[in-house]
């Protein structure tokens, strides 16, 4: 099997787009915190550190911006769904009231049964 | 007397007529007891997933807050005054966001969950086995009433136990339908929140993955690494190199709840499609795995 060739970004949509840059960025933070990109830093002057750390907390600050946007697509969709799922759930309540009225009519006839037979045997 | 004892009798033996034909309608209508029992587990774990997840989605806002803070203070020494005061407001904001976002969430886990509680109900066989009890009483008195009913029998069993049977499987047959009934009507709402249930917990663990990979990696730095650039790494560092990397190992443990969320969705796929077992042992690991994750150890 050949490795899969990436689509050109002109051609993702939006939501693989999305996912693209959040793959991307989660790439980018984790180099960030490897020993060899830690060890470079601190060949560097300070300002250029300095740099390199604003631009580390913006990076991450996308990022998180990005998840945040997701999720929040997926709250709104489940949200959605939360009326169809309540209609379901109260049919499944009527439902399980149709059984139990089947067994609270055996238990009644049961009962009154009980009471004829114990009339029958009187007289 | 006589007369009335007679009446009695021919309605009764009118009655037994009518329970042994429900013997035969249940026999047919109630072939579906076995896979009504499989959503009664399926509903059962569906129940635990909704708890599990939501102390997943609260341990994943703590596993945010301390990657957040941890990156504030990798900026704060390369930020002036005016810059830091920036750059926390910012990222308060964003962790606000995500609290409201999950916050929704949980409360839609109580939905999700109601869902699966007024299944599980459904779905039990009680009322069945309450209903065949009843049945088996009343037969007995009737045998009580009449001297040609208590001395009836069908194939050698007693006629008393075979009402209580059929009757527990017309029942079951009446909630066999009422569950095709629902599947019917709702099975693409419940796949559709399986779906997404899926997504958010892929989103959430691939991020929590992140931070936490985050958060090891900067306590290594600090912690594991500096000890050993001296002349000689104190005798506890063996100890704490051997932690951290079985921790890296641990990160996997994360996906707990991401597989939880795909086998309940592919159980409920399978059940809904006919299947009779559809994978409900794989969908009980994978909870007990996020039970393990959320316990001690995953926090």
């Amino acid at each position: 099997m050949g490795d899969v060739i990436p689509k050109p970004l002109e051609v993702l949509s939006p939501h693989e787009l999305r996912n693209a840059m959040r793959s991307a960025l989660t790439d980018a933070l984790e180099r960030m915190d490897s020993d060899e990109f830690l060890d470079a830093l601190e060949e560097l002057t300070p300002d250029e550190r300095n740099a390199a750390a604003i631009t580390r907390g913006e990076v991450f600050r996308a990022w998180r911006r990005l998840n945040n946007q997701q999720l929040d697509e997926i709250r709104e969709q489940l949200v959605a769904n939360e009326a169809e799922l309540r209609k379901a759930t109260e049919e499944l309540v009527e439902a399980r009231a149709g059984v139990e009225k089947v067994a609270a009519f055996l238990n009644t006839a049961n009962q009154f049964l009980n009471v004829a037979a114990r009339f029958i045997s009187l007289v | 007397m006589n007369a009335m004892n007679r009446s009695l009798e021919g309605r009764v033996l009118c009655f037994l007529n009518l329970m042994v034909l429900a013997l035969v309608v249940a026999l047919v209508s109630g072939c579906g007891a076995a896979r009504a029992g499989r959503f009664d587990t399926f509903a059962a774990a569906g129940m635990n997933y909704a708890q599990a997840r939501n102390q997943f989605l609260r341990h994943s806002l703590d596993v945010n807050i301390e990657r957040d803070t941890l990156e504030l203070r990798k900026q704060h020494g390369a930020l002036d005054g005016a810059g830091r005061a920036r750059v926390v407001t910012e990222q308060d904001k964003i962790v606000q966001e995500r609290i409201a976002i999950l916050a929704d969430l949980e409360r839609h886990g109580a939905v999700m969950s109601q869902y699966f509680l007024a299944l599980a109900r459904l779905a039990s066989s009680q009322a069945d086995a309450n209903a065949a009890a009843a049945a088996t009483r009343l037969s007995g008195e009737l045998g009580g009433l009449t001297n040609a009913l208590g001395k009836k029998s069908i194939g050698g069993n007693p006629i008393s136990s075979l009402i209580g049977q059929a009757t527990g499987m017309a029942v079951g047959g009446f909630r066999n339908r009422a569950l095709e009934r629902h599947l019917k009507t709702h099975a693409g709402t419940v796949q559709r929140e399986l779906v997404l249930e899926e997504e958010l917990l892929r989103v959430l663990t691939d991020e929590m993955i992140a931070d936490r990979k985050a958060l090891q990696a900067h306590e290594r730095r600090t912690r594991l690494v500096p000890p050993f650039r001296g002349d000689a790494p104190p005798q506890e560092w063996d100890a704490e190199r051997k932690r951290f990397l079985l921790a890296e190992v641990d990160l996997t443990r994360a996906r707990a709840a991401q597989d939880a969320a795909r086998h309940l969705r592919m159980v409920f796929e399978s059940l809904a499609g006919g299947a009779d077992d559809g994978g409900l042992a794989a969908l009980q690991f994978a909870i007990e795995r996020v039970n393990e994750f959320i316990g001690p150890s995953g926090k």
